[in-house]
């Protein structure tokens, strides 16, 4: 599809652990990226299910290289991005992907959850982008594409945590965008709404039924709702586009 | 396969202002696309231009003169495009005028200056969506893209009915996308930035992209056809699940604008 097309470009897929990712990473190698995908924590479980994505993306004659690190340790990160700079001599794309969906009551919340989720969701976030993007304003291209939730945009209870680190990962968007904007680096978020299959969507079915029907388009989302987006502000045709959030969502923050 | 749902073919399109600038670039993306496209404008020499290009392309094209500030028009060129095609599938509301005003303090604009400022910039997306959404409700798809601007969200001096028009362009989409989510009709906005329409070997083109172009973080404005690619999308099933939403391509022009460079300092935390 003319204006979709990533041949030879380089790209960086986190967080290949939830669904959403793992569509980013396979539909960035239908397009014609080379693609490594990350977990983001260690151990053989992990490294294996980056090891299926990556396989994913060899199914479409893509190259693909498979890492699983604990993101909160900056040294991980750095070795990663070394070594798939060493491997492939660029780098082109970063779709963020890292989440820690939680939810709790704010006075419930210990100290060291909040050090685990700022530390892998946020943590995590900035020293990929820092790491990644080192070469990008080398090269001077990039495209930086950040996952977040709507939850970036509104309040809701027993979320203050996750949504405070949503909210910071669209401001990190936003400014990083102006300080690299000369450097052809783009960064972008894509924000999704309630996704099937996420951990906080309400464990009851009536009201899973009741949330349904109050998501303008009565469905949640796919993995793959976000794909072609990314597509899109990942190519050369997406330079225009800078700074910016833009939410697949079912309609949902159109609502009173 | 994601990328397959972006192919337009036997879909229909009718694109506002379709001749020249952003819709002529949107309307030649979306007949590559598979598309047929429908171009409606005012003046016809373009129309005939860009619809001759979507013929090269392969696609049929229709032209029909249209004034979108008169809703019999609009009307009009919505049923003669499903009497020749039998269908729509895909509305974008393009037309509009920048500046057609001279500047001048808001005591001296007069009734029809307003009026027209108001009906070129918002009624016409008005009528359009009013002529078109039972034909799509009907068949239980479609797919309304309206073009608002980066001026819907900042206010420019002397600058009265452009700037408060887009603003209603952008809430208009979001109600429009609830009242029609039920039809499987989605509702988008593309809200272009500062895109230079003259080509860039002429003098004019040439002047205002290094004008303005200095003033955005890209450090560029936005040429027409980097729009193709966000309204084949929009147009495509692949965006299904998106609807209400305003798409800003700027060069990160709304993103900026605290300082006239928008950098600050180096200060040390300590």
């Amino acid at each position: 599809m003319e204006g979709y097309t990533l041949e030879g470009k380089i790209a960086l897929v986190t967080g290949v652990e939830h669904p959403v990712a793992q569509a980013a990473a396979t539909t960035l190698a239908e397009a014609g990226a080379s693609v490594a995908v990350l977990a983001g924590q260690a151990g053989s479980a992990h490294q294996a299910e980056a090891e299926q994505v990556a396989e994913a993306v060899r199914q479409q004659q893509r190259d693909a290289r498979a890492y699983a690190i604990d993101v909160t340790q900056v040294e991980a990160i750095q070795s990663v991005i070394d070594d798939l700079v060493q491997h492939w001599g660029r780098l082109d794309i970063l779709v963020n992907g890292l989440d820690k969906p939680f939810a709790a009551p704010f006075l419930d919340i210990t100290e060291a959850q909040e050090a685990h989720i700022l530390a892998h969701t946020l943590g995590g976030t900035l020293h990929v982008i820092r790491a990644a993007a080192r070469h990008m304003v080398t090269q001077q291209h990039g495209r930086i594409i950040t996952y977040l939730s709507v939850l970036a945009e509104r309040g809701v209870a027993n979320c203050s945590l996750y949504s405070m680190t949503q909210t910071a990962l669209l401001q990190l968007t936003r400014s990083l965008a102006i300080e690299w904007g000369t450097h052809g680096v783009t960064v972008n978020a894509i924000g999704s709404g309630w996704m099937e299959n996420s951990p906080l969507l309400p464990s009851d079915d009536t009201e899973l039924q009741r949330l349904q029907r109050f998501i303008p388009n009565h469905r949640l989302g796919q993995p793959d709702d976000l794909a072609a987006l990314t597509v899109y502000l990942a190519s050369d045709m997406g330079g225009n586009i800078t700074g910016q959030t833009m939410y697949i969502e079912g309609g949902l923050l159109s609502h009173p | 396969m994601v990328l397959e749902r972006l192919s337009l073919t036997n879909k229909t399109a009718v694109v506002t202002g379709g001749g020249t600038g952003l819709g002529r670039a949107m309307s030649l993306a979306l007949a590559r696309a598979g598309a047929d496209v429908a171009l409606a404008g005012r003046r016809p020499e373009p129309l005939q231009e860009t619809a001759a290009d979507i013929e090269q392309i392969g696609r049929q094209s229709l032209t029909v003169p249209t004034d979108i500030t008169v809703p019999d028009q609009v009307n009009h060129l919505i049923q003669s495009v499903i009497e020749q095609w039998g269908h729509i599938d895909i509305l974008i509301n393009n037309a509009g005028i920048v500046r057609d005003q001279e500047i001048k303090p808001v005591w001296e604009i007069t009734d029809e200056e307003w009026h027209r400022g108001i009906d070129t910039n918002l009624s016409g997306a008005f009528y359009g969506v009013r002529a078109v959404a039972q034909h799509m409700a009907e068949r239980q798809q479609g797919k309304i893209i309206n073009v608002a601007s980066g001026f819907a969200y900042r206010g420019r001096r002397n600058e009265y009915m452009y700037t408060s028009a887009k603003a209603a362009v952008v809430n208009l989409t979001r109600s429009l996308a609830l009242s029609l989510v039920d039809y499987n009709i989605q509702v988008n906005c593309i809200v272009p930035g500062f895109f230079i329409v003259q080509p860039p070997d002429s003098p004019v083109g040439q002047q205002r992209r290094e004008q303005q172009g200095r003033f955005l973080a890209v450090g560029r404005t936005g040429e027409p056809e980097e729009i193709g690619p966000l309204a084949v999308f929009l147009s495509s099933s692949a965006s299904n699940h998106m609807t209400g939403q305003a798409l800003i391509s700027d060069g990160g022009g709304l993103t900026a604008g605290l300082g006239p460079l928008s950098v600050a300092p180096i200060a040390s935390a300590e």
